[in-house]
């Protein structure tokens, strides 16, 4: 593999802490000024392949290579990445100036270059004025904007970010998502950042890369990944999906009839794939490509009969949940459409057979 | 508020007895063995002789030695214990490294003497494995007192390292190698000043605890490796110059408060928190 002609390349690393598996033979190529989103539940081995980017970790088996170059058994300080902590972890003996300072003091710049290029890096995250302060002074979007600054003062290749945000209240980490995104572009460096929340990386990532069990599930842009997630999994972590296990009963030149476990079925496009009669197969639906109506199918739709069971307003939209017989469908309506809708009322729920996703068989 | 018991207690039966004998003793003048409450400055002009100012720097050497072995020794033994020991087996390590200094203090002292004499433990192993050459002969030396006191007092600088120890995150440390510091850069730069006040209550610890034997010297030591508090005890139990032996003690009061007078600020009670 040509490894120089991107940022990162981990090429078949396993990780196990004593009886648990972290990592388990991950592979994934990360391309230059790309902003990668590593996105996963807590446990999924994201942090720890993080980890061992930076080289606070050393992996088992496989091999880490940074800008063509293999570090798989190099230190941390030997290696040209830099990292923004989950708690900050900022020298609570150092001011933020200090605290800024520290890489490039470490690499021997001189105080005239230090100064300015702190200063550079402290006006980027808007925290020119707090030079003096020490870390125990600041509020927390405070201090996480500082651990940035002392990240980013180095101008490493490759920032990686372990779960930055996760100690913001969600007004800072909608804005702080919008000023990373905004940073990356400008400095036109490679951002790897870690989430457990799906809405952070939809709205922050180039590339997507879901993780689950210390394995890599799927690798795309947000659009690929929420258009065709690779399995159950991935449909329901990114975005949300009535996921649908079902046995197909019938099959003619484009599309399948599926007999679901929730007591209806579906017709689903067939979209080139290879199926026989019988087989097991999963499908996803999302909530907002489904719709109600009280009687009339509109052309184009195929439809289930439900009653309502119950409905939740949530602000710009509403979420009813419709008991199909021996199970439930989740359908979110715009809040304009969702007028009439009342518990126990009988519904049909509209689908379009080419939004019916088949994941696995 | 707990800590005003004791030290009211210490005040009213240690200190001011104490201060109500020694500081005028050592004022008093000594005809025969009789001492005559006349003032006289003469018993704190004798501590300059050359042999008592030798002491004097003798037991400052001790002190200054037992510090520093102890904290090379407990420093990093305290950082292995807080980053590379796993949680629930730190506790056990801690208790292990403490477990020594409940052991009699005579009985740790004979044991040294049973390990370091001729034909003792360490020469027994040493001929049977055919090293005599290495024979060590170091016991009633300087290098026999100073194993000694940091066999004795180094769990107790362990300890103040170990408490501020653990006010130090892996990941400042993580951060410090990220941004390009090597394992002496971050133990300057992250490690030394974040321990700092556990290395200085420490320090002052086993300094003010050595600088005031009597014991250890005079079992482990020769006959020239008496310190400070040898003369003192001489002069209450053999030459019975009580005024001469009161100048010394307030001397060394003095030299012990103005130390901690230099390094108040460092003695924060937090330290001993374990």
């Amino acid at each position: 593999m040509n490894t120089s002609s991107y940022s990162v390349v981990v090429d078949n690393v396993s990780k196990r802490f004593r009886d648990h598996i972290a990592l388990d033979r991950v592979s994934l190529s990360i391309e230059k000024r790309k902003f990668i989103v590593i996105l996963g539940p807590s446990g999924a081995g994201k942090s720890t392949l993080l980890k061992i980017i930076a080289g606070f970790e050393k992996p088992d088996s496989g091999k880490v290579y940074l800008e063509g170059e293999d570090v798989t058994n190099k230190p941390p300080y030997k290696r040209n990445v830099n990292t923004v902590f989950q708690n900050y972890a900022l020298f609570p003996h150092m001011t933020v100036f200090d605290n800024v300072a520290f890489g490039l003091r470490m690499k021997g710049y001189s105080r005239d270059e230090i100064a300015r290029k702190v200063k550079w890096a402290l006006d980027l995250v808007n925290m020119g004025s707090h030079i003096n302060k020490y870390p125990t002074q600041l509020s927390g979007g405070e201090q996480q904007r500082v651990a940035l600054a002392r990240a980013l003062v180095n101008e490493p290749p490759v920032l990686l970010l372990d779960e930055p945000l996760g100690q913001l209240d969600l007004k800072l980490r909608r804005r702080m998502q919008r000023e990373l995104k905004d940073l990356q572009r400008k400095l036109g460096s490679t951002f790897i950042h870690v989430t457990h929340d799906q809405e952070e990386a939809m709205s922050m990532a180039d590339i997507i890369v879901v993780m689950n069990r210390g394995k890599i599930l799927q690798v795309g842009t947000p659009e690929e990944i929420y258009e065709n997630p690779s399995s159950g999994f991935v449909a329901d972590f990114i975005g949300e999906a009535n996921i649908l296990k079902g046995v197909v009963r019938d099959i003619d030149r484009d599309s399948i009839t599926i007999e679901t476990d929730r007591g209806f079925s579906i017709r689903a496009d067939r979209s080139g794939k290879d199926i026989d009669v019988g087989s097991n197969i999963i499908i996803a639906i999302r909530p907002e490509e489904l719709a109600l109506s009280r009687s009339e199918v509109p052309e184009g739709y195929k439809h289930i009969d439900g009653v309502v069971r119950d409905y939740i307003f949530m602000g710009s939209f509403v979420d009813c949940y419709i008991d199909t017989g021996s199970g439930e469908l989740r359908v979110r309506l715009p809040k304009g459409e969702a007028f009439w809708i009342e518990r126990r009322a009988r519904v049909k729920v509209l689908y379009r057979p080419d939004r019916v996703r088949i994941l696995s068989q | 508020m707990f800590i005003s018991i004791p030290v009211a207690f210490l005040v009213v039966f240690m200190i001011i007895p104490s201060f109500f004998t020694l500081i005028p003793y050592s004022f008093y003048r000594l005809e025969g063995l009789v001492v005559v409450p006349e003032f006289t400055l003469e018993n704190y002009m004798r501590f300059f002789k050359p042999i008592y100012f030798s002491t004097l720097l003798r037991t400052l050497g001790y002190s200054v030695a037992a510090t520093i072995l102890s904290f090379i020794i407990m420093y990093p033994l305290a950082y292995y214990i807080w980053f590379k020991v796993p949680k629930e087996k730190r506790d056990l390590y801690v208790l292990l490294v403490i477990v020594p200094y409940w052991a009699g203090f005579l009985a740790r002292m004979y044991g040294w003497i049973v390990l370091l004499r001729g034909e003792g433990f360490i020469d027994g192993v040493l001929s049977f494995l055919g090293l005599e050459w290495l024979f060590i002969e170091i016991l009633y030396t300087p290098i026999a007192v100073i194993i000694g006191f940091v066999h004795v007092y180094s769990p107790l600088m362990f300890l103040a390292i170990y408490s501020s120890m653990r006010n130090v995150e892996k990941s400042y440390i993580d951060a410090a190698s990220d941004l390009g510091a090597g394992p002496l850069k971050i133990f300057t730069n992250i490690l030394l000043p974040l321990t700092k006040p556990g290395v200085i209550a420490g320090s002052i610890i086993v300094f003010v605890l050595v600088f005031g034997s009597f014991v250890t010297p005079a079992l482990l030591g020769g006959p020239g490796d008496i310190m400070l508090g040898n003369i003192i005890e001489r002069q209450f139990k053999q030459t019975i110059d009580w005024p001469f032996g009161s100048a010394l003690a307030v001397l060394m009061i003095m030299i012990v408060l103005s130390i901690l007078i230099v390094f108040r600020r460092y003695l924060t009670t937090r330290v001993f928190v374990i």
